[in-house]
């Protein structure tokens, strides 16, 4: 591998040319009535045809030409395009306000624009998504959220229904890495998963990686997802809000400074135990179960050169009972950032970044005790990107995590008869450096090569247990304060390439190794609070996704039909399962409880998106498969993992009737989980036994669901808009599986009948929506 | 004592969910030999009960295997079985077992089935007593009864507490208390038999069964399949049997001690 990578690296610096004078035109682009910097931007040369580039996610941008004229292309998808002329003979600060396009009815939207970028970038395996473009679509309980809508993205599957957990190409549910604005979010799930902690209103956009994922990025071993907060309307100030049946949300932003600095606070609580308070019951009315979120950003403009921006996340769920139980769990996490333009060429952004998960149950009565269990992260991250000629655009970095694992603590009242318990804490140190080059070989090649260095040490204070062949803890080793442990980590090559076919097609292909350090242990099928994540260590190593893709991707009708077809296999190493009956919480060996195996995933994805006129939205299929084999699992034969599901096909529309009224739909099929059922039973200490013999061998029966949406659009003026939002979840009212069990049959004692428990059917809701 | 508050959250969350009795085709696994095998040291009998698998939907009549040949050994002592009906055997002693290890090994049709059991020191009920408690939500109005004991400090213990009511043995999937002292070991405590009602006069008879890891494994990994219908489980597996050879079931050499309560009667004098 290394050689054939450094192969690849000669190959790549004979293709350099000699220079002429050439210049830089760069700067941002933000959105023209809010001031806000656009990410994904594309700015093209017209003369040069294909040479142009994209903001990165500062709305920052770079292009180097020789010296001259040149007629610039600007475009954002919802936007209106611009065109101007630029006079290079200086390094030429160029910043660009695009103005957001007015809602039109024609079916020919864009004339003369060729937004191909799904074509033209080297990404692939990707969906960029943001909350404008989605919210039509239909949701469960009107609520509308990201995480759902990105499982209707091709590879992308759900936990379960209205889950907000998702898996990625065969990965599991903790190898996606969820950032909000760079901070990773350890449980980003409320009330059982069926919520995300994403308040649609806070979010500007969301990306989603799952094929080639850049240098940059690492960590976990299937995909990223990286959402952005808003970061304040720098111009005006304005306050949004909606009213839902699940929860209400209110959104504050504007100027600090005009033009100069800006902030955006939003807040969103549920309120589904308000209805507990009107019962007659007594117990009812002491029982509590809401959640909220807070989102905060402010950013300042220091000057051209500089642009500092702080941004914080506080959310949490509490579950309580009068004054016996109380039961809260959320996430915190805080970002401050530095973008740094050392000169036309050299974009600098450094981020300090904090990331807390933690949750608390509390009892009180004879048991008078408190159990609780956090994650906490501090992480240093130097970027920087050098846009080094017209042809190359090299990105390095380091990045630092230092990691607090507090594993479980329980912490008795006066009067418990319960001991205080407390499981050493785990720390450790993730690092790792990157570079990486973007490179056009030719106006029809382009290459992208990479390479990570991650590693991961485990240090003191801490016990680390040797375990025997069966998995007991033989021995202890107590290590000292910074005592290092173990380090553990590797070379990550990431590669790619992108070959144009013609001017609206493409071929794609790329190659990716990322390591996992972190790894969560759950014994549920869906996101739970008590969730804990384990650092790895001398007895768990990190896993690993090696990945190879390759696309085709084609655009039809000027663009206004994209089409891919990508296929890959991913292969992962040292994947966790437990032991029988493993018992995951506040155990302090949990490392014995686990048993270690490998998996692999394949598939084809399939994508057809209309983006623009009346009717738009889009069709996506993927045929997979999913596997996996542990030698103490299933006699050590491979079996399909849970989510393992062959056809999953989603279909969304969209389609304006008229300037106040759209209609969306939303159907979506997929094959039922792998799931184990017993094939034999038995009797024992008077129980009705179920004999399994094989792992996930039988199937859950297949789901499907339509949902409808429509949103009026009341009144529209300058300074006040407002509109309405219907939905039907589960519309032909389909009973999809949640799980079945089986039990016996009533007044047929020794007959098993086999009983499916579904959860939503036609669930409507209506939520309003205004804006000053 | 199991359930841990997720599983309460999700009963609060079900408000919507409705269920249906569906068909399933389950594939018919070759029968499997399935032994249950209790030694203790109180005065009922010690029994060996052994069964074979069948099919999981068809009415249930458990395929008894006969002329099995039986031996358990202390290192001091082997005991023999008899056979007092079909698929049921009973150690051939009178008098009770002392708290010792014991191997077990059962012969059937020439293939062999091994266990090991530690019978720990008996752990005694210090007392019952039982309490009126209000009507809460998720349960009815009525008397609660609770037990008490005293955890030995210089070991690991594990407990399994079964109840009768008026003689009656109580043995769905959520009567089964299994307890380890991990979190108060060497603590006087007192437990409640949790989310049980019971009305005034009834008689309680609860027994504390001191049993070791294993059984405790056993029946916690049980618990797991008979109880296996929320989402809280993973893929459900057969329990964990200290059997060789592959067979189904369990081992377990305990020691009890039981006592009763009349309730709604005076709470002195137990």
């Amino acid at each position: 591998m290394k050689t054939r990578f450094t192969l690849i690296l000669l190959f790549a610096g004979q293709l350099l040319h000699a220079q002429e004078v050439w210049y830089s035109i760069y700067g941002t682009v933000t959105d023209q009535r809010t001031g806000e910097s656009l990410t994904g931007a594309t700015i093209l040369i017209d003369n040069t045809k294909h040479t142009g580039t994209v903001t990165n996610s500062y709305g920052y941008y770079s292009i180097l030409v020789p010296e001259g004229q040149y007629k610039l292309r600007v475009q954002f998808m919802g936007y209106d395009s611009k065109e101007f002329y630029v006079t290079a003979h200086e390094n030429k600060l160029v910043n660009i306000n695009l103005s957001e396009k007015p809602v039109q009815l024609d079916n020919i939207t864009i004339r003369g624009e060729k937004p191909d970028r799904n074509i033209s970038s080297i990404e692939m395996g990707s969906a960029r998504l943001n909350p404008k473009q989605i919210e039509s679509i239909p949701v469960l309980f009107g609520e509308p959220d990201i995480l759902k809508t990105i499982q209707l993205m091709p590879g992308v599957k759900s936990a379960g229904e209205g889950n907000s957990g998702f898996y990625v190409r065969g990965g599991g549910i903790d190898q996606n890495l969820i950032l909000l604005d760079e901070a990773p979010v350890y449980n980003a799930s409320h009330l059982l998963g069926f919520f995300s902690v994403f308040n649609s209103e806070a979010i500007r956009d969301a990306t989603l990686l799952k094929g080639s994922i850049p240098a940059e990025y690492g960590g976990r071993a299937s995909s990223v997802l990286d959402i952005k907060m808003k970061e304040g309307n720098l111009k005006d100030y304005s306050l949004t809000g909606s009213i839902g049946l699940i929860s209400s949300n209110l959104t504050l932003e504007g100027p600090i400074k005009s033009e100069k600095s800006s902030f955006m606070l939003s807040a969103r609580r549920t309120y589904a135990d308000m209805f507990l308070k009107l019962a007659g019951d007594e117990e009812l009315k002491n029982t509590s179960l809401y959640f909220y979120d807070l989102n905060m950003k402010t950013n300042f403009k220091l000057n051209e050169r500089n642009r500092l921006y702080l941004s914080g996340y506080f959310g949490r769920d509490n579950f309580g009972f009068a004054d016996r139980f109380g039961f809260d769990w959320g996430s915190k996490t805080g970002t401050l950032r530095w973008n740094h333009i050392f000169n036309e060429r050299l974009f600098f952004n450094s981020s300090l970044i904090y990331s807390d998960y933690s949750y608390d149950i509390n009892l009180r009565g004879t048991s008078d005790v408190t159990m609780r269990s956090e994650v906490r992260d501090i992480n240093l991250k130097e970027d920087f990107t050098f846009y080094k000629n017209s042809r190359s655009t090299l990105k390095f970095g380091v990045n630092i995590i230092y990691h607090n694992f507090v594993p479980g603590e329980i912490i008795p009242g006066e009067n418990s008869v319960y001991n205080a318990l407390k499981i050493t804490d785990r720390k450790a140190v993730e690092s790792a450096v990157y570079f990486s080059n973007n490179r056009v070989v030719s106006p029809k090649f382009q290459l992208y090569y990479g390479l990570r260095l991650a590693l991961f040490t485990n240090i003191g204070p801490g016990d680390f247990y040797v375990l025997d062949a069966n998995g007991e803890v033989r021995d202890t080793t107590t290590y000292e304060k910074f005592k290092l442990v173990k380090t553990q980590g590797g070379i990550e090559p990431r590669l790619g390439f992108n070959y144009m076919i013609n001017r609206s097609s493409s071929i794609k292909g790329s190659a990716t190794r990322i390591y996992q350090f972190v790894h969560l242990l759950s014994n549920s099928t869906t996101s739970t609070p008590t969730d804990v994540w384990l650092p790895s260590s001398d007895n768990v190593k990190p896993q690993m996704a090696d990945q190879v893709s390759l696309g085709l991707f084609k655009n039809f009708n000027k663009n206004r039909y994209e089409s891919s077809l990508e296929v890959y296999y991913k292969h992962l190493y040292n994947q966790i399962d437990y032991k029988n009956g493993a018992d995951l919480i506040f155990n302090s060996t949990v490392e014995s409880e686990l048993v270690f195996g490998k998996g692999w995933s394949y598939g084809a994805e399939c994508l057809l998106k209309k983006n623009y006129g009346r009717l738009n939205g889009w069709i996506g299929y993927t045929w997979s498969k999913t596997m996996r084999q542990f030698d103490d699992i299933n006699e050590g034969l491979p079996f399909p993992a849970r989510h393992d599901r062959t056809h999953d096909l989603s279909v969304v529309g969209m389609y304006k009737l008229s300037n106040k009224v759209t209609v969306s739909a939303t159907w979506v099929y997929s094959t039922g989980d792998a799931v184990t059922f017993p094939s034999g039973r038995y009797e024992i200490d008077g129980q009705i036994v179920g004999y399994y013999t094989e792992r996930n061998g039988y199937r859950m029966p297949s789901t499907h669901r339509l949902d409808l949406g429509l949103t009026w659009t009341r009144k529209k003026t300058k300074k006040f808009e407002s509109s309405w939002n219907f939905s039907v979840y589960n519309a032909y009212a389909h009973e999809n599986p949640y799980y079945i069990y089986f039990q016996e049959v009533e007044d047929q004692p020794g007959t098993q009948e086999a009983v499916q428990v579904s959860l939503f059917k036609i669930i409507p809701s209506v939520s309003y929506k205004f804006k000053f | 004592m199991k359930r841990n508050p997720v599983s309460i959250l999700i009963i609060a969350l079900s408000f919507a969910s409705c269920e249906r009795v569906i068909d399933i085709n389950l594939n018919e696994a070759n029968p499997k030999i399935v032994i249950e095998a209790n030694i203790h040291n109180n005065n009922s009998d010690c029994l060996v009960k052994i069964t074979r698998t069948g099919n999981y939907f068809l009415p249930y009549t458990p395929e008894k295997v006969s002329k099995a040949v039986i031996s358990l050994t202390n290192q001091l002592t082997e005991y023999s079985f008899s056979e007092i009906e079909e698929g049921v055997y009973r150690i051939n002693k009178i008098g009770k077992l002392i708290p010792t290890s014991y191997s077990l090994s059962v012969n059937v049709d020439g293939e062999l089935y091994e266990a090991v059991s530690k019978m720990p020191t008996p752990v005694r009920l210090n007392y019952l007593n039982f309490e009126y408690v209000e009507e809460t939500y998720l349960q009815d109005a009525g008397y609660r009864v609770n037990f008490s004991l005293t955890d030995p400090k210089d070991e690991e213990n594990h407990y399994r507490v079964r109840y009768s009511v008026n003689g009656e043995l109580q043995n769905d999937g959520n009567d089964y208390y299994l307890i380890t002292d991990e979190l108060f070991n060497g603590n006087s405590v007192q437990m409640q038999l949790y989310g049980k009602r019971f009305d005034k006069g009834d008689k309680v008879t609860v027994e504390l069964m001191s049993i070791d890891k294993n059984a405790y494994d056993y029946f916690n990994t049980l618990l797991d399949v008979i109880a296996q219908s929320t989402i809280e489980s993973t893929a459900p597996a057969n329990p964990k049997s200290n059997f060789s050879n592959g067979a189904l079931g369990y081992f377990s050499a305990y020691s009890s001690d039981i006592k009763f309560i009349i309730v709604g009667e005076s709470n002195l004098g137990n």
